[in-house]
């Protein structure tokens, strides 16, 4: 267990998830101006929403390192492993959220479930470009998206916690966790 | 490799859709409330091209800069220079960011049809670095960084420090990144170059420091040296260029009028506003002449959009659009101090402020309505009340509130209504 955590960057990925918590703390609630469309749509986006992007990709980055074929023919359920990894993070970023009552940790945490979630989906495509797509999707939800509006999926720019911004991100880190197990819960075809 | 493979395997092609994007989005809410100059077009294409080019080149810096470390780049028995490997890696990238500069260009050409003039190369040409510059900070960080860290990481890092200085109270950091906040300058003034040597600066420095970290090989105490000691010069260079400047990167323009005469007054408006000079002229000499008759001052020799001394030579305005009123209450407000006096509290010179501009473009022959939206129904009925006195006592009345507005110890005198 002890060589799966390191080859899997545990260490990095603690040190990344509690310097992203002391940032959030700290400096959370700078705004970072955004360009919009109108110049009179002033508007900024804080940094306690972006900066889970980075913790999320070094977490990503330590769920999918390790030789690949070698983790497929391993004893030992590395799948079960990497799941684990990937959702007691998560799990850690929501339980610092409750007790760290910092403005933002809420939504921080969420986008922390949601970017990790769509680099979860993404890596079913390409494994290599997976932080691509939160990275993308944040930049599209800046420019377009409208915090306070309601919408269900602009989330990544939503300060609110509000339960209906957690959907997406749940749901994405759910398909994006269960979506590599599922082939092994399908009842196996004998080869004749 | 064949061109084709070449460029189709790059990170460009994913990077200059995105990036194009990203910089006609940024474009699309000022390009229609451009300045009439070519300047203000340039700074809103370098500024959107640096905003929308230098995160994403960026992030493409790093995923190529990890696919040469995929590669094999630092072990492997060099055949070209390390130069020239990451040359052809990083071309494609620039092209791209080019590509989509020049689409940014082209929206501006069409938005300044009619204007003379054209781009300023050297303002491009900073943009430019910059953006070379941050793909050269992503193929370093693509070195060591997988892609998965890196990618994000020069996403989210590049946007924030062209971003976020925008917002900080410290004003000089804002010079320093190339984003140019989108706007500079009216056309009166011209962009401070003060800004542009400490951005090429900052960008030669960090392409430089970046390279150094990519090719550096193993144990060499000089690429180390220069990776430390080129952001020290940048800050130490840079620094002092800009420490003094305020919010904006721009300074009042002093060349490029057009100039003519019109019944003895020399009238001068921006070379980009010369179709306009004989209207200009036939508004602004008469109403000239008129407040000189008013305040009891000496006419002027010269009425001009550039700088004036206040005696032989007045200001005054003629943006594209503007009505004749418009032109009238530019030059009679002229006439008046630009800032108010350092005065401690308690100071009510200020009071004189509206009363006195009502007063000199109704003079000047503006029309009421047009000076009641400006300075509000009080001050033109102070300045309708002056109006009906004697001349004398008019040009009394002015020269108390006009000291009233340059110092500490005239209080203003009739500015208000019974």
């Amino acid at each position: 267990m002890r060589t799966w955590l390191r080859v899997h960057r545990a260490a990095q990925v603690c040190v990344a998830l509690a310097l992203t918590a002391g940032l959030v703390a700290a400096a959370g609630d700078v705004l970072v101006p955004v360009p919009r469309p109108t110049l009179d749509d002033l508007a900024g986006v804080p940094v306690a929403l972006v900066a889970p992007l980075v913790a999320s990709s070094v977490l990503v980055r330590g769920a999918l390192a390790g030789g690949g074929s070698l983790e497929a023919v391993a004893v030992r359920p590395v799948l079960a492993y990497r799941t684990g990894l990937v959702a007691l993070t998560c799990a850690l970023s929501l339980v610092m959220a409750v007790v760290e009552t910092v403005p933002y940790g809420a939504a921080a945490a969420r986008n922390l479930v949601g970017f990790t979630g769509l680099a979860a989906l993404a890596a079913l495509w390409r494994r290599d470009a997976a932080t691509a797509a939160p990275a993308a999707y944040l930049v599209a939800a800046m420019l377009l998206g409208r915090p306070g509006a309601g919408s269900w999926w602009d989330w990544p720019v939503e300060p609110s916690p509000h339960p209906a911004t957690w959907v997406v991100p749940a749901a994405c880190l759910g398909l994006g966790l269960a979506a590599p197990a599922l082939p092994r819960l399908m009842p196996r075809r004998h080869r004749r | 490799m064949p061109i084709r493979r070449w460029a189709r395997s790059s990170a460009a092609v994913l990077a200059l859709p995105v990036l194009t994007a990203y910089l006609f989005f940024v474009m699309s809410r000022s390009v229609d409330v451009l300045e009439d100059n070519w300047l203000s077009a340039t700074v809103l294409v370098s500024s959107a091209a640096v905003l929308a080019a230098g995160p994403v080149c960026g992030a493409a810096g790093a995923w190529e800069g990890a696919r040469l470390a995929r590669g094999g780049v630092d072990g492997a028995a060099a055949v070209r220079s390390r130069a020239a490997i990451l040359a052809w890696s990083l071309l494609p990238i620039l092209v791209a960011a080019l590509v989509a500069m020049l689409g940014g260009l082209a929206l501006a050409g069409v938005a300044m049809a009619g204007v003379p003039g054209l781009p300023d190369p050297l303002v491009l040409a900073v943009a430019l670095l910059v953006i070379v510059a941050w793909t050269l900070a992503g193929f370093a960080a693509g070195r060591h960084l997988h892609p998965l860290v890196g990618v994000p990481l020069l996403l989210v890092g590049t946007w924030l420090w062209l971003a976020y200085p925008a917002a900080l109270e410290t004003f000089w950091v804002r010079h320093l990144t190339g984003d140019n906040l989108g706007f500079c300058c009216e056309t009166d003034a011209v962009y401070d170059q003060r800004a542009l040597y400490a951005q090429a600066v900052v960008a030669v420095c960090l392409a430089g420091a970046a390279y150094l970290f990519w090719s550096r090989r193993r144990g060499a105490r000089l690429a180390w040296a220069g990776i430390a000691g080129l952001p020290l010069l940048a800050m130490a260079v840079a620094f002092p260029l800009v420490r003094d400047m305020g919010p904006e990167a721009q300074v009042p323009r002093t060349s490029g009028l057009a100039c003519g005469r019109s019944d003895g007054v020399e009238v001068c408006v921006w070379r980009e506003r010369e179709k306009q000079l004989g209207t200009t002229a036939l508004i602004a000499v008469p109403a000239a002449r008129r407040l000189a008759t008013g305040t009891g001052q000496p006419a002027p020799r010269r009425v001009t959009e550039g700088p004036a001394d206040g005696a032989d030579s007045w200001r005054f305005a003629a943006p594209p659009g503007a009505r004749p009123d418009d032109v009238l209450f530019g030059l009679a407000t002229g006439l008046l101090p630009a800032e108010p006096p350092v005065c401690g509290p308690g100071w009510s010179g200020a009071d004189a402020y509206g009363p006195l501009s009502a007063w000199l473009a109704l003079t000047a022959g503006a029309g009421q309505d047009a000076v009641e939206r400006r300075t509000g129904p009080e001050s033109l009925g102070a300045a309708r009340r002056v109006l009906g006195r004697p001349p004398a006592a008019q040009v009394r009345w002015f020269r108390h509130n006009l000291d009233a507005l340059r110092r500490c110890d005239v209080s203003p005198s009739e500015v208000t209504l019974p």
